[in-house]
């Protein structure tokens, strides 16, 4: 009972171990340190100076030294500090979280729900002409540059007719609360959320698509029909059900594309998240807040993966009776 | 030879598949071929700034903000996305077999270590690792494919060992581990050649993945400073989106042809192979 949990947790551990000592090395790799873009920005490069200063920040230590400085620093969430913004680092990130995972779980969840409808109904008219039209709305969501999708709805909806604002979160100036605010941070949204929702749609569409057509084709369907079930009923309580869990595992795998996906639309729509905080960081050589951002989006993926483990069991109850 | 009729007409009968398969080869004669036939030089200011499509023969596709020919920036990004996306997934290919392989043929130890690591690169971001690591590479297009390699190997990795850990059971590596033949033999001349077709198949569809994630650094100011990318044209396209909408939308449309193309392609290969999976 007991044991798959403490597997479970110490694999993590690993993971999360692993996560750190790249960090750690890519950071590592970089041509100059911190004290070096410092002296650079100052203009001074006197030699005491910045080996006084690297002392100070411990960079005059050998490798594992600052390894292990490093990593029991992350323990306490200690991401290091951001000279840029004279901010802590998970301080900076902390303020920039919420409306990247706005944006991400708009994204998603928008993308899923739609892409398991459409594949569905593609699934139960194979063939047909909506089928087909589903299919290729899928090829070209695969295909299509996600941030040039941004900039032609922008061409389209936004510069054009100026139906839908195509930068930031909140109209600038604005002191709208409560429920005008929320209208207007969820107009803000659609844009972003589309151009990046459309690449998940087409890969849910074809996953759902295809396990759906799967599970139709399985013994327990024919005897669902024989029963005398309705079509619909057969189609979502008996093959749609089974056709989820290949979704479900896509949807883990996919959140930290989307994060990935979300820096570059934050940049296209000026969205103020943790993408375009990125985006400054590697154009301002912010290398500490660069890798503050790299773990901790890749700890949220660690968490968002617990999650759909969770939510497998509630899907499907043979893993329940397993674990 | 009644298995290769068979293959070919069940290949035929994909027609997407062979449209994607001749634009394919025209991007490949136009990347190759395309820079010293049309003679201009990207980089050149040839006429006047803002020359919308069509307004003047001499350049069909108009000019930028600096008179420079746009059509030949998309001949060179041809050259360039499609060099990248190959090398990129060569390169993904060579890591992730190699590291695939150990796993799935030592399993025990190694397997561990190794699907750890695959798992731990699967769990970091791969864009944003991607962004990170060409950052502190400084971008050009070498530093560009290892970096895409570098985050695209571990589903390769992943399917290898799968391969591996079927096919070691099979009697003839049996009988070749009974033979005395070496480790290193029975992984790549034995093994290798029985697994690589899936692998292949997969790899084909990173060149897809990786052009997108060309076009999508460079888009970010991130692509080689002396090359001329797709990517890199739609990011200064980008600063004159409200006048001159086609200097974002021609490269962008060069882009989505050449990935859906290879996507288009990738699952002809792939219904051909696994007949059952079609339907």
């Amino acid at each position: 009972m007991l044991r798959p949990v403490i597997t479970k947790v110490f694999r993590l551990a690993i993971t999360i171990g692993m996560i750190a000592i790249i960090n750690f090395l890519v950071i590592h790799s970089t041509p100059g340190d911190a004290v070096d873009v410092l002296a650079g920005e100052a203009g001074v490069a006197d030699a005491g100076y910045t080996a006084e200063l690297r002392q100070k920040f411990g960079l005059d230590q050998p490798l594992p030294v600052q390894l292990f400085h490093y990593m029991s620093r992350l323990l306490q969430f200690d991401l290091g500090y951001s000279f840029r913004h004279n901010m802590p680092v998970i301080d900076l990130i902390a303020g920039r979280i919420g409306p990247t995972m706005l944006l991400v779980g708009t994204a998603l969840f928008g993308a899923l729900l739609l892409g398991v409808v459409a594949g569905t109904v593609a699934a139960s008219r194979q063939n047909s002409l909506l089928d087909y039209t589903i299919s290729v709305l899928a090829l070209v969501g695969y295909a299509t540059p996600m941030f040039w999708l941004g900039l032609m709805l922008v061409v389209l909806l936004a510069v054009g007719g100026g139906i839908l604002p195509a930068s930031g979160m909140t109209t600038s100036g604005s002191t709208a609360t409560g429920l005008a605010y929320l209208i207007d941070v969820l107009r803000h949204l659609v844009l972003p959320a589309v151009t990046l929702g459309l690449f998940y749609f087409a890969t849910y569409a074809r996953l759902a698509r295809a396990s759906v057509l799967d599970a139709l084709s399985q013994d327990y369907i024919r005897t669902a029909r024989s029963k005398g079930l309705a079509g619909h009923t057969v189609l979502f309580r008996h093959a749609l059900r089974n056709a989820l869990l290949p979704v479900a595992t896509m949807f883990s795998l996919q959140f930290g594309a989307a994060l990935g996906g979300a820096v570059v639309v934050e940049a296209v729509f000026a969205w103020p998240g943790l993408g375009r905080l990125a985006f400054e960081a590697i154009s301002q050589r912010d290398y500490n807040l660069l890798q503050g951002i790299l773990f901790m989006s890749s700890l949220l993926v660690i968490a968002i993966n617990l999650l759909t483990d969770f939510l497998y069991t509630v899907i499907d109850p043979r893993i329940r009776k397993r674990a | 030879m009644i298995g290769q009729t068979h293959w070919l007409h069940r290949f035929r009968r994909r027609g997407p598949a062979v449209l994607a398969a001749v634009i394919l080869a025209l991007l490949a004669i136009i990347a190759i071929f395309g820079p010293a036939v049309y003679g201009t030089d990207p980089w050149s200011m040839v006429a006047a700034p803002f020359l919308e499509p069509l307004e003047e023969s001499e350049y069909l596709l108009g000019t930028d903000a600096l008179g420079r020919d746009v059509a030949a920036g998309l001949i060179y990004g041809a050259r360039l996305s499609l060099l990248i996306g190959l090398a990129a997934s060569c390169a993904a290919m060579m890591i992730g077999v190699l590291l695939g392989a150990v796993a799935g043929y030592y399993r025990g130890a190694a397997d561990d270590f190794l699907m750890r690591c695959t798992e731990t690169f699967q769990t970091i971001p791969s864009f944003i690792f991607l962004l990170v690591l060409v950052a502190i590479a400084g971008p050009s297009t070498v530093t560009i494919v290892i970096a895409i390699a570098l985050v695209s190997w571990p589903p390769i990795a992943r399917l290898t060992r799968a391969e591996f850990l079927s096919l070691r059971e099979r009697e003839y590596v049996q009988a070749c581990i009974l033979s005395g033949m070496g480790d290193m033999r029975i992984i790549f001349l034995q093994i290798l050649p029985n697994a690589i077709t899936p692998v292949v198949v997969m790899a084909s569809i990173l060149v897809a993945n990786a052009i997108l994630s060309e076009a999508a650094l460079s888009f970010l100011g991130l692509g080689d400073p002396n090359q001329i990318t797709w990517g890199t044209m739609i990011g200064v396209g980008r600063e004159s989106l409200r006048t001159a909408p086609y200097l974002c939308v021609l490269p962008g449309i060069a882009i989505f042809i050449t990935v859906l193309a290879i996507n288009l392609l990738g699952d002809g290969i792939n219904d051909v192979l696994n007949p059952r999976s079609s339907s």
